[in-house]
């Protein structure tokens, strides 16, 4: 093979490699799954239920979430009548309500009361869904709303439930509760946190000064 | 030519898209510290993405990064700002790792590499790294934090899971399930070598070079025609939709390439051939 040849096949050697290489452009290899692309866990749903004119009477529930099978993460808000301790006149529970009764676990949500966004007999409340340092249920599919007070419960206008879940953590089928707690097993009121007024221990636990 | 190197092209991509199937270990750590003694966290160690595959130049990148989830184990939600760091040692196959009596015995270590939070993504870290064929295991040590209200240090030693034989003797304490060892990618070859009328396709998988590659494509387009190789490429990647079109838009783009190589190449030949004449 002369050195004409040799060159020639070099020309037809390098420009197919090009002519590959295009082909491979910048996708070559590359499987990303381990990045944010995959975002299949992701629900950004939000659900605005107006309570206002509503009257719940003793033992009546109020359902306003239910995920199931998915247990999830988000925040809720609320705006209900309460007494003078700012407690809530309704009890916000939350856990996984199943259709077998041994695999329902629901417990009272903790609340965070917002003082300057509380007014005319109702108060503001958040809570974070799951609240991992200061109580209730750890996996939640399902939130309502229920009367332990005794009393019938009436509404006032504005009152509403806005509940925004982020992220869904999991499968109760896969990660199920071992242990039974009903709705009908919990008494009135919620424990109530308080970051503004005077009281340093009724803060809960999460925030850093 | 065009053919040819189109025909190539396909083969070569064939092995980016591979069916991946997920599988990692995890223990439970308890926390000690008030006010949240008692609590336990969750830490899930593995491989980004299973089965793993050595690196093979050409067919498949062996990106296989060592990931490490952490979460509150009731809730499962993800715990972030962990300071992580991970000694990683290598065996070359169950024979080597058989004859090991401690950690130091190993074919390759590396220490002290840093496990990263993955951005965008809480309770995920990371550490990247192209794999070889074998076993791999890791030493997971550094400190936990659970949503700002304690910290705990973890320190724990995990190793993949061979079908050749037990890897557990290095194990810590507490560990469930597995994530596999780092198998060579040609023993997925289906039909095997050596089978049916398509072993030269079958060769351009398991050449090492991009020469031998493309000599290999030569004899795949000389058995069959072009776009039947395209079908055999596409099918190899059947379980996703995405990858006919990747494919489709791969052959759109080097197609023309293609042509442009043969055209140039040919003339050039032409060209030298007059040349001698004269």
């Amino acid at each position: 093979m002369n050195l004409k040849a040799i060159k020639n096949l070099k020309v037809l050697l390098i420009a197919s490699l090009a002519g590959i290489g295009v082909a491979y452009g910048g996708t070559a290899f590359a499987s990303h799954s381990f990045e944010l692309g995959v975002a299949g866990s992701n629900i950004p749903q939000n659900t605005h239920i107006r309570l206002d004119g509503l009257e719940l009477p003793p033992g009546g529930v109020l359902p306003v979430y239910d995920s199931s099978p998915n247990f999830v993460a988000g925040h809720f808000l609320l705006r209900a009548p309460c007494d003078e301790d700012h407690v809530p006149t309704i009890t916000v529970i939350a856990g996984h309500i199943d259709e077998h009764m041994g695999g329902t676990f629901v417990d009272k949500v903790p609340l965070y009361y917002i003082d300057h966004a509380s007014t005319a007999g109702s108060c503001v409340y958040h809570a974070h869904v799951p609240d991992p340092l200061n109580g209730g249920a750890s996996r939640v599919t399902d939130i309502d709303l229920i009367n332990l007070s005794g009393d019938d419960v009436e509404f006032n206008p504005g009152d509403t439930v806005d509940i925004n879940i982020q992220r869904v953590l999991g499968s109760i089928t896969s990660v199920p509760y071992t242990e039974t707690q009903l709705p009908g097993d919990l008494e009135h009121g919620n424990p109530v946190f308080d970051l503004n007024d005077d009281d340093p221990d009724n803060d809960g636990l999460g925030f850093v000064e | 030519m065009m053919a040819m190197v189109a025909a190539a092209s396909f083969m070569l991509l064939s092995g980016a898209a591979l069916q991946q199937a997920f599988a990692h270990a995890s223990t439970t750590l308890t926390l000690d510290e008030d006010p949240v003694a008692g609590k336990k966290i969750r830490v899930t160690v593995g491989h980004t993405n299973e089965p793993t595959y050595g690196v093979k130049p050409g067919i498949h990148d062996g990106k296989h990064n060592f990931e490490v989830l952490l979460a509150d184990s009731d809730t499962r939600l993800p715990l972030t700002g962990a300071s992580l760091k991970v000694d990683k040692y290598y065996f070359k196959d169950i024979k080597s790792f058989k004859k090991a009596n401690t950690l130091d015995d190993a074919d390759d270590i590396e220490k002290g590499v840093t496990v990263g939070s993955v951005f965008g993504d809480p309770g995920h870290y990371m550490a990247r790294q192209v794999q070889k064929d074998g076993i791999y295991g890791y030493r997971l040590y550094g400190t936990i934090n659970y949503f700002g209200e304690a910290k705990i240090d973890i320190d724990s030693t995990m190793f993949c899971s061979s079908s050749e034989g037990d890897t557990k003797k290095f194990n810590s304490a507490g560990w469930t399930g597995s994530f596999g060892c780092t198998e060579d990618i040609v023993d997925t070859l289906f039909p095997e070598r050596g089978k049916g009328n398509d072993d030269a396709a079958l060769e351009l998988l398991v050449g090492d070079g991009g020469s031998a590659q493309i000599k290999q494509a030569s004899l795949v387009t000389s058995s069959a025609p072009a776009p039947a190789a395209m079908n055999i490429a596409a099918s190899a990647n059947a379980p996703a939709p995405i990858s006919a079109s990747f494919f489709q838009l791969m052959a759109a783009l080097g197609i023309p390439a293609a042509a442009l190589a043969s055209f140039f190449g040919i003339r050039s030949i032409r060209q030298g051939r007059r040349d001698n004449a004269l």
